[in-house]
Order: structure tokens, then sequence, then C-alpha cells
């Protein structure tokens, strides 16, 4: 009798589980399917994919691989396998590696829609800008206001005895806006007046002033800043008044506080990263038509526009700006950004990265 | 007898081939060599002072444990309580909740700190509370392996004892029948509460996010491990090789004790099936001491819970149910939670389906070599147990760059995701049925060879009945354990379609938080798992018997 009941509960556990994965079993075999890797953080919802598969006909899986340098590591992984045939979200910090490894195949997209800052970096058709925002220092006018600092003109500022452990920076190493802001110390420090310093000076004086070097833009952002949303968080931590984020941060801040926040972006020349992002078609796609069916639609006029809201970044189609609602485009700032090309990048990174890490330790 | 040596084999493969993969891919970028690598440790801002506080990390973690656990193991163990069952699920319950929403809840916990007494960022507060939360986490595996020896001992043996002159007192009395008894039980016990606080990865990652332990120092350089592109530079692979090699070495030494020290606990034979636990009320001090560990164990997950109502709006902190709306209506995540909670009951529901009988007969495997005192007894323990050794990178890496060599396609099939899941909750199924399974008296199963009955007759009539009830608290931890799994889904390629709640609470959480309701629907997440591992937990335990149920 019991041994029956065993069998039996075995019986409907086992018919359970199958029907469960009835669904998972038949799925991509009705209409096409558009694999894409993209990073943990865009923000596009389903409902916007849900509309463009009505559209038209093309059903659109994301796979979620970290940051930016992580949908790069997936993709070179994965090359020439089929498994994805969209990359999103590699940007210019990391696409000469991108284009030096030979990854991805051309696309058909009309590049006269773009601006002339998000084709600065890189103007061919293998990887489509599809947003841009420049990755700067943020502070909280709070502390600067209510200590009577003087407002940072120079990166040198920040060695000073005021900003003594309180600016959170992030590993250029794990981080994509700290990997950005890095490129631009070496390229502001080699530009400079000083010829007796480099960037590797200005990292190991910044070791010496106790600069927090958080794993993460969440960490750095969230835990350790003072200015931004993190203050009603569990865990918030508020020793830095001053942090690498995007020179829009202040205005996202300011769309959901109803036009309120004590965070400013700094407008330091040479001291920020342009950060332009990309989609690109991979090797080994057979699914050329779909993907370009798609990244017209990501650079559309309808979608791309609302890239300030969508993604927290600039739309890269000429002409596209933030938002005006709430002080959004008020407390952003489009500032004079480093140059740096993205070869120079690719040949020099691995050694800069090297340096850094002494200079911090 | 084929088919067990068939199992045996193939969870061999499962568990060495991916890290054995992932070494060899790591050997063929890194240019230095380990020892060398491990020389720069703390030349390099990466892995700066990593070894120290892991070890540091791992071994007051296991201290603490054991200071908060024995106690609780003996009220728990000794007395009866009202309402046992809750009891018990409730202070196993912490164990299997993923570490990320452990670690939101201790967060929580921070910020009433900070309000009460004005200070939750120092650094060594933060280090406390990371301890206190391994302990948390942990306590489970105290009272499971001590509280079945604790319940079962007759009174009539500490009377015995009192009796003759080194037992007359409460310390002697510990020190010469206690002691002895409970040790191989601590000590394996603590040998898992140091291989768990030893990798531990989300609550040092958010508890102390100015330290780094051996686990988030590979978590961090996972991204580039393995890439051959020398513009992305070397020290990844040379950083992660290194830091695996030292946390695979010690796990295995821990897990060799545990097993060594596991298999000898049996043989005391002073426990019998009776409950010799004595009635006692929540009215005494001895009630006072379990309220004051329910509130320890209750506090992070009301904190959680809490948490999940509480939205910002206009620069104050509202009581509002938009997260929960959010969280079902999955505005602000790629799936919502009814999606989520249909993967994450179906991976779970396949988990145990395939992980029991696995379990099962590495369970059988291990308790036969026992009998013939073979030394492969102890190394197919390790090898069960082995798993937990490995940092989900190494996993992560090895099934990606397997998948990628043999046919791609594989990456995107339904249940590779089912492979995290069955390598971290086989070895539970073990740990419950193989005490169990010790416990057996070999002379049902002889006499029933005697009369003739084969290997799968007695095994249907015999062994799976009189185990039944280790087989269902097997299956419940399994499933348990299956839904709050989070690492290694984490790392193996995340396709939205098979997102379980971790997963979306993980995705969640990786997003800015600019928009208030983010955190709030991650918490609502948390509760939905946290409610249902409570509820399953509370049902099943009444299917343990007193010191049978297994030591976990």
């Amino acid at each position: 009798m019991k041994n029956k009941k065993i069998k039996k509960s075995i019986l409907i556990c086992l018919m359970f589980t199958f029907s469960m994965f009835a669904g998972c079993l038949s799925d991509g075999e009705e209409g096409k399917n558009l694999n894409i890797v993209s990073y943990d953080a865009f923000g596009i919802s389903q409902n916007l994919l849900e509309q463009f598969t009505n559209e038209t006909g093309i059903n659109v899986e994301i796979t979620r691989a970290g940051d930016a340098g992580g949908v790069l590591s997936t993709v070179i992984q994965t090359k020439g396998t089929g498994l994805f045939d969209l990359s999103l979200g590699i940007d210019n910090s990391y696409l000469g590696t991108a284009l030096a490894a030979e990854l991805f195949e051309p696309l058909d997209t009309d590049r006269t829609i773009f601006s002339n800052r998000a084709l600065s970096s890189y103007d061919g058709n293998l990887a489509i800008p599809f947003d841009v925002g420049s990755v700067c220092i943020n502070y909280d006018s709070n502390y600067v206001d209510g200590e009577n600092i003087s407002i940072p003109t120079s990166l040198w500022n920040f060695t000073d005895t005021s900003w003594d452990g309180k600016i959170a920076v992030e590993n250029p190493r794990t981080s994509s806006p700290g990997r950005a802001f890095f490129i631009s110390t070496v390229d502001y420090f080699n530009n400079d007046i000083d010829e007796q310093s480099d960037y590797t000076n200005w990292w190991s004086d910044m070791k010496d002033n106790n600069v927090i070097i958080a794993d993460s833009w969440t960490m750095a952002y969230e835990t350790h800043y003072s200015g931004g949303y993190g203050q009603w968080g569990d865990g918030f931590i508020g020793d830095a008044h001053a942090v690498v984020s995007y020179c829009h941060s202040p205005g996202v801040e300011a769309y959901y506080g109803e036009n309120w926040t004590t965070s400013v972006a700094l407008n330091i020349d040479g001291a920020s990263f342009s950060q332009i992002e990309y989609v690109s078609l991979l090797k080994g796609t057979d699914e050329h038509l779909s993907a370009n069916i798609f990244v017209d639609w990501l650079v559309s006029n309808e979608i791309n526009s609302q890239m300030s809201t969508i993604n927290w970044m600039y739309p890269a189609i000429e002409g596209g700006g933030i938002i005006e609602d709430f002080g959004y485009n008020w407390h952003s700032i489009v500032p004079v950004d480093c140059e740096m090309n993205i070869s120079s990048i690719n040949e020099g990174i691995a050694n800069w990265l090297d340096e850094w890490d002494a200079a911090v330790v | 007898m084929k088919i067990k040596i068939l199992i045996v084999v193939i969870w061999s493969m499962l568990v060495l081939v991916p890290p054995l993969i992932s070494w060899q891919q790591l050997e063929i970028v890194a240019e230095q060599t380990i020892l060398e690598t491990l020389g720069n440790f703390d030349s390099r801002f990466q892995t700066q002072g990593s070894i120290s506080f892991t070890f540091f990390v791992a071994i007051s973690s296991t201290i603490l444990t054991m200071i908060i656990g024995i106690p609780l193991a003996w009220n728990l163990g000794r007395y009866k309580w009202r309402y046992h069952i809750i009891l018990r699920s409730i202070f196993t319950v912490p164990f299997v909740m993923p570490s990320i929403l452990v670690a939101m809840g201790f967060l929580s916990l921070l910020d009433w700190f900070e309000v009460i007494f004005g200070d939750n960022n120092s650094q060594d507060l933060r280090i406390y509370s990371l301890l206190l939360a391994h302990a948390w986490f942990n306590l489970a595996l105290v009272v499971r392996f001590c509280e079945p020896i604790l319940s079962t001992i007759e009174e009539s043996y500490e009377d015995a004892a009192r009796l003759l002159p080194s037992g007359n007192t409460k310390l002697k009395r510990f020190g010469r029948l206690w002691g002895p008894l409970l040790l191989p039980n601590i000590i394996a016990s603590a040998s898992l509460v140091f291989v768990f606080s030893f990798t531990s990865f989300a609550l040092v990652k958010f508890l102390v996010p100015a330290k780094r332990n051996l686990e988030v120092v590979m978590s961090n350089q996972a991204e580039w491990a393995g890439v051959e592109i020398p513009a992305l530079g070397r020290a990844p692979s040379e950083i992660v090789l290194a830091s695996s090699s030292i946390q695979l070495l010690t796990i295995i030494l821990a897990l060799a004790i545990s097993s060594k020290l596991q298999s000898r606990s049996q043989g005391h034979h002073l426990s019998s099936l009776k409950d010799s636990r004595k009635e006692v009320s929540f009215f005494s001090i001895r009630g006072l001491y379990i309220l004051m560990m329910l509130i320890f164990i209750i506090s992070p997950l009301f904190a959680l819970i809490s948490s999940s109502f509480l939205v910002r709006e206009n620069g104050v902190m509202i009581w509002s149910t938009q997260g929960w709306v959010a969280a079902f209506g999955g505005t602000h995540s790629p799936t919502n939670v009814y999606q989520s909670l249909y993967s994450s009951l179906s991976y779970a529901f396949l988990t145990v389906l395939i992980s029991l009988p696995i379990g099962f007969v590495l369970s059988d495997s291990i308790n036969e070599l026992e009998k013939e005192d073979s030394k492969f007894s102890t190394i197919l323990d390790i090898l069960v147990m082995f798993p937990l050794a490995l940092s989900a990178v190494m996993v992560g890496l090895g099934v990606l760059v397997g998948i990628i060599r043999t046919e791609p396609e594989l990456a995107r099939v339904w249940w590779i995701p089912i492979y995290g899941h069955l390598m971290l909750a086989t070895p539970f199924v073990v740990r419950v049925l193989l005490p169990a399974m010790r416990n057996l008296n070999p002379e049902f199963e002889q006499s029933a060879a005697l009369l003739g009955a084969g290997y799968l007759k007695r095994l249907m009539t015999i062994k799976i009945p009189i185990l039944a009830p280790s087989i269902i608290v097997a299956s419940s931890l399994v499933f348990a354990i299956s839904l709050g799994e989070f690492g290694a889904s984490w790392v193996v390629l995340r396709f939205t379609e098979y997102t379980t709640i971790p997963v979306m609470i993980g995705n969640i959480l990786s997003r800015p938080g600019y928009d208030p309701l983010l955190r709030s629907v991650a918490n609502a997440a948390g509760t939905v798992l946290l409610l249902m591992t409570l509820i399953l937990f509370i049902g099943v335990e009444r299917f343990r018997p007193v010191g049978r149920g297994g030591e976990f």
C-alpha cells in the first residue's frame, strides 16, 4: 500500500515537472529568434521588446553578461559559434580590442542619422552607436558649499586634504565607468602643462589621500556617495562627497527627485571620457536580416530619442537629447572630453592597468 | 552494481571535468606560475590582503557560529518545546536563503543600528556584522549536526554520570560525557561552517565593501579569466588560477577532516529511538534564551520583508505596496514573479528528481565502502562534497568553455542550468541519507537476501520504506537549496526565458537604483522566496523522526 503511494507520488511529480518544461521544449520553433548579448543594466523594457516583436514577427532574447567588459568577454569566448546574433553595449573603451579580435560583421545601418559625438570614436559599419554619455566626477554640493571648499578646477585638487578619504572611484579592472574615467586620467595628465608627472603619480597621490576604490559603480555611487539616491537605501555609508559617475547622473537624480538634487557634475576640460555604446552584428550569425531590422529599430527616431529614460544615456542620433522634465537636462552637462582613439586604448590599456595596480597599492 | 559504478563515474566526471577545463584554459593564458602569482599577491591592488582576510573571516565566523550554535542545539535537542516543528524550521531556513538576500537583510539591520546608535559605517562594525551574518547563515549546520545525538541520549546515562565523582558537576559531565559524544559532530559541522565562510561571496561583497576575500577576488577577475587577448592582460587568469588553488587545497583539507570525523561519529551506541527530550515552557530562562535566538534569526528576514513595503517618494520613505505590484507585474524586470517562480519551481522539481537517485547511490556506495573499511570511502565522500569547494567562477568558465568546444548550441538548452543546481544540492542529499543508512540494521537486508530477494526487491521493500522519512527530508532540503540557488546560475550564460527568482533579484540589483521602486521590487521577490521556503520546511519537518532524520 505504502509502495503504491510512493510510486503514485513519483509519477505525479514526473508528470508535473515535464508538463512544466513542455513550454521550454517547444520554444524557438515558432517565428524568427534574435539572440542578443547585453550588459546587465541595459534598461530596455519587456514591453518595448514585445512591441518590436508585434511589429516585425522577430522574437528577441536578451542574455545578460555583466558589464560592457562582460559582453566583450562573452563575445570573444563564443566567437563564431552562432550562439548570439548581436552584441549590445560594447563601448569605445573596448571597441579597439573587439575590432582587433575580428568579432563583427558589417551592418547596413545608415550612419548619416548619427550625431558627430556618436561617431567621434568610430565611424564604420562594424559597430553602430546607440547611445552616448560622458563619465566624469560628480560632487555633493552640500559638502562643497557647507565646508566652504573651492570647486575643483583640476584633478590635482582632489589630492588636497579637504578631499582626504572623501572621493570614491571605481576599480578600472572591474567597472566600465571606472575604466572610462581611468583612460581619461591617462590622457589628462599626458596633456597637462606639468611634464614631470603622469597619471601614475596622480593615482599614487590619490591613494595617499585615501581615495575609496570600489569594485563597481553601484558600490561607489550607491554605498559611498553622499549626494546620490543611495542615501535612501540599505547599507548606505556616505563617506564620499565626490564620485566617478556620468555627467548626466545629477540629471537622473533630479528627474526622480522632483527637480531636486545636491549632486553636481564637475566640468574640468579633458577630465572626462565620452562613452559611446555600440550594437554589433556577430560573426557566425545566420540572422543578418533580423539583426539589421532590430538595429534600425533601435536607432530609429521613435526609440533612440527615448534613450535618456530607457537607458539613462543620451541618444546617438543627430538632434537627440535628454528630456527636459523635472530638470533632467538642466542638471546634466556635456563637458569637453578627453581625446583618446580606440587603437591607442587597445595598445596601451594592459600596460596602463598594470601600472595603475602598482600605483594604488 | 554496474549502475552504481556508472553513477559514481558520471558524478566524478560532472564534478571534475569543468574545473579541469578551467584549469587548462587558465594555464594557457597565464604567464606566471601559481607560486609566482602568490608571491605577488600583496603587491597587487586586486589581491592585496585577500588571503589573510579570507582565513581571518573563515576562522572567526566558525568560532562565532559554534559559540552561538552549540547552546542552541543543546536547547533544541535536550528540551521539547511547544511548536518545536516551527522552531526547527525557522532555525533551518537561513541556510537555504540566497546569500544576496541575507546581505540585503543585514544591510537593513545596519540602518536600524544607525538610527539607534548613530553610526553604521565603521570598518569594525561592518566586519562584526559580516561574522554575525555568517553565524546566522550557518547556524542550521550546527543545530542539525548536533541535535539528533542530543535528543536521543537517554536521561539515565546522565543520571548515572551524576553518581560518579568524575561526573558530579555540570562541567565534569560536559567534559566526560557530552563533550566526547558531541565532538565529532561539532568538528564535522565546524568544518562545513569553515567551508561556507571561506567561500562566502555576496555577504563579503555587500557588507564589507572595502575588503576582498578570495571568492570576491576571483569574481572580480571572472570576466577576463581564460580569455586569450593580449590587450586584456594576463593578470586575471593568473589571479584566478592562484586563488582557486589555495581555496581548493584548504577546503579539501577541511572536508577530509569532516568526512573522517563523521564516519567515526556513529560509534557511541548510546542513542535510542526513544525521544529523550524534556518538556519545557517558553516562560522560563531557557524560553527567554530561545526567544532571543528567534529574534536574532527573524530580524534580518523581517528587515527584508519590511523593506519590500518601503518606497522612496520625494525624499522620504513611505509605506507602499508598489514594489509588490511591480514585482508581480514585471514592469521593472525582464520577467515577473509568476514567470520566475514557474522557472524556479520547475528547476527545483527536476533537481529533486535527479539529485535524489544520484545522492542515494553515492550514499549507498560510501556506506558499503565504510563497512569494508576501505580508504575509498573518504575519497568518494570528498568527491561528493567537492562542488562546495569550487568557486562559481571556475565552474562557470569550465562549463562555458566545455560547451563551446563540444556543442555551442547546448548553452541554450533549458536543462543546462540544472547542472549548477545538482552540484550544489547533491552533497546535501548524501549528508542526509548517509547517516540514516549507517543506522540501518544490516540484518534486515541479510535476511531478505537469504530468502532470495534480489537487490531491486530489497531496495524497494526494505531500504526505501525504512529510509522514507530521510528521503522526504532530503527532498525538501534539495528543493529549498535549488529554489535559492544563485551563484552557479549567475555565472553560466543567463538566458531570460529560464530566469529563476534569485536570478531575477540579481538582475534587478545589478541595475542603477535611480528608480525608487527597483529595490522594493527585489525585496518583494525575495520575500516570496522566503515564504515559500519557510512553508516548505514547516510542512516537511513532521516527517523527520527524532534522532533519525540524518545529520542535516
